[in-house]
């Protein structure tokens, strides 16, 4: 749907893209993850064609692909209320169907039946998200770009502007989620890419990266009924004192080399553990998390 | 697109506190000057009666400073017309066509480059707004307001100093002045806007447009191309219908009115030339 080659964008003598690579496929919900500064919403724009880009190619997989564009913090037309606002940005695509019908099915979708007759001037940060996304996706877009769609949105506004995402998604829209939050990558993007100095560090489905970084990663998880510092002397001697305590969480973290046979290391576990009669609350072998790739990669 | 483009506008316009702040102003300066003018023959009036009342030395130092106040309204008189109500409907006139244009452009910052300055335009261009659909109704709605404002501006000027002077003016020479400040007030408001929305930067565009509006007349001037030109309107509305020169009020106005339209013309070339495309190939957005 998008790729984009050897991008470069500088503003002044601060190069922010130095040649960025990046691949979005039809019906993916792409992540696009990075600390702040390091590029997205740049890139985002000149996708949009809202900013020129230095080089580089954009090309869409598609002829006349129609791209909606929810900015970081959307700015609307405040004097108008959301239907009237939809009813301009129908007029701006000159959509072609039941204008009304699709104004109210957008609405609908984002959940602002209600708050769609008040004055954009009066919204809520989440409800100008909610008609940011119902503008964006009006025209039924072959690309969707959210630009830190749930930033400085309280949990509720999240979960509920997450929630949309994820309806959009199931109907197979294709999206790219631009954000540093990484929960919400995790929850609904089936594609991640991390920028790093300008460029495309990582990229890739969720579990290549997860797997491409599993080699130093992945760990036991155990937990005992009763007193956790019983089992301190058994897991010592099967890991030779290399593991973590988490004292918060009342857990054990044991950390897997990427040579070793992690079935074996947890029978290993399981049968100390019951040769000092404790009982196992939990046990689990995890990957990375992607909390964890995303630090690595960001450094 | 244009027609939605043009209800957004009226919407822009009549719900802020924009049309209510034109209205304000027109109406504000039209009642100012004749009743400032009225108010100062009267307080001319009370002085020499002061004075007359206390006598003596003070009679006399009163009765100058009334004879300076009278003098002034005199030469006033002469120069706009034989009247005090022609002073005070064609000082009232200019003064829309210069401070009143410039509180309606401040007024105006919002939608002459506010909005590209508030990144407002951005959803709407990404779902397929055009240079057309977004300069186009802006030069409809904001220019024809505008002038028929000030016009209408100008009958209420002219009406108040009738109703305060007794009719001294006549219908023509309250009509044909109101028809050049709005032709006019038409001309600069499409400036604003070509500059405005060139720039994006609202405030700098209300400086250099009513900055320009004062030198340029100067400058003109000292070229000896005082006829046939928008600038040219301001200055006539200064005189009564009888004595103007119609070959140039006509052609001025045909000038305005082309400049304008040129105006709209090279805002819509600039906006279309400003727009970015990104994509390689067939694809776009």
């Amino acid at each position: 749907m998008l790729h984009i080659k050897n991008l470069h964008k500088s503003y002044g003598a601060f190069e922010v893209l130095k040649g960025l690579d990046m691949n979005v496929n039809k019906g993916d919900v792409y992540g696009f993850l990075g600390k702040n500064g390091c590029g997205k919403t740049t890139t985002m724009n000149i996708v949009s064609n809202i900013i020129p880009k230095d080089s580089g190619e954009i090309i869409f997989g598609k002829e006349n692909c129609k791209v909606g564009y929810l900015p970081e913090t959307p700015s609307m037309f405040t004097y108008m209320n959301g239907y009237e606002y939809l009813d301009y940005i129908a007029a701006c695509c000159s959509y072609k169907g039941d204008k009304k019908k699709r104004i109210n099915e957008v609405i609908n979708l984002v959940g602002m039946a209600e708050g769609g007759k008040r004055k954009i001037q009066g919204y809520s940060r989440g409800m100008n998200q909610r008609i940011g996304i119902a503008a964006a996706i009006f025209d039924n877009p072959d690309l969707l770009i959210l630009d830190e769609p749930t930033s400085a949105l309280d949990p509720q506004g999240r979960a509920e502007v997450m929630g949309i995402i994820k309806q959009l998604a199931d109907m197979g829209t294709t999206i790219i989620l631009c954000t540093h939050i990484l929960s919400d990558v995790e929850r609904t993007a089936n594609r991640i890419g991390i920028v790093r100095d300008g460029r495309m560090a990582v990229e890739g489905t969720m579990a290549e990266i997860k797997d491409q970084f599993a080699r130093n990663g992945k760990k036991i998880v155990m937990g005992i009924f009763g007193d956790p510092n019983a089992a301190v002397q058994p897991i010592n001697k099967c890991t030779g004192g290399q593991f973590y305590f988490d004292r918060q969480r009342a857990i054990f973290e044991i950390p897997l080399d990427f040579n070793e046979n992690e079935q074996v290391r947890a029978q290993q576990i399981l049968n100390e553990i019951n040769s000092a009669d404790l009982t196992i609350s939990l046990f689990v072998i995890e990957n990375k998390t992607l909390e964890q790739i995303y630090m690595e990669t960001i450094g | 697109m244009i027609r939605a483009g043009i209800k957004k506008e009226f919407m822009l316009f009549s719900r802020g506190f924009r049309l209510i702040g034109v209205i304000i102003t027109v109406i504000g300066i039209s009642l100012l000057y004749p009743l400032m003018y009225k108010s100062m023959e009267m307080m001319a009036g009370q002085i020499a009666d002061m004075g007359q009342q206390i006598g003596g030395e003070a009679q006399d130092q009163v009765a100058g400073a009334v004879n300076s106040i009278n003098s002034m309204m005199g030469s006033l008189e002469s120069l706009y017309g034989g009247s005090m109500a022609a002073v005070g409907f064609k000082t009232g006139v200019s003064s829309i066509t210069s401070t009143g244009f410039l509180i309606i452009a401040l007024l105006l910052m919002a939608t002459a480059g506010g909005e590209q300055k508030k990144r407002s335009v951005i959803i709407p261009n990404c779902a397929g707004l055009t240079p057309a659909g977004y300069v186009l109704p802006k030069f409809i709605v904001y220019p024809l307001m505008i002038g028929l404002l000030s016009f209408l501006g100008g009958i209420i000027t002219g009406s108040i100093s009738n109703l305060i002077y007794n009719n001294e003016l006549i219908i023509s020479d309250i009509i044909f002045s109101s028809f050049c400040a709005a032709v006019y007030m038409v001309f600069m408001t499409s400036l604003y806007f070509l500059v405005g929305l060139s720039t994006g930067r609202a405030g700098i565009s209300v400086i250099i447009v009513y900055g320009g509006s004062t030198i340029i007349p100067i400058l003109l001037q000292s070229l000896d191309i005082d006829r046939y030109n928008p600038f040219t309107l301001q200055t006539m509305l200064m005189s009564s219908y009888n004595d103007a020169d119609m070959n140039n009020f006509a052609l001025s106005t045909i000038v305005a009115v082309i400049l304008s339209v040129i105006c709209c013309l090279l805002a819509l070339m600039i906006t279309t030339l400003k727009r970015v495309d990104n994509t390689v190939g067939e694809a776009n957005l």
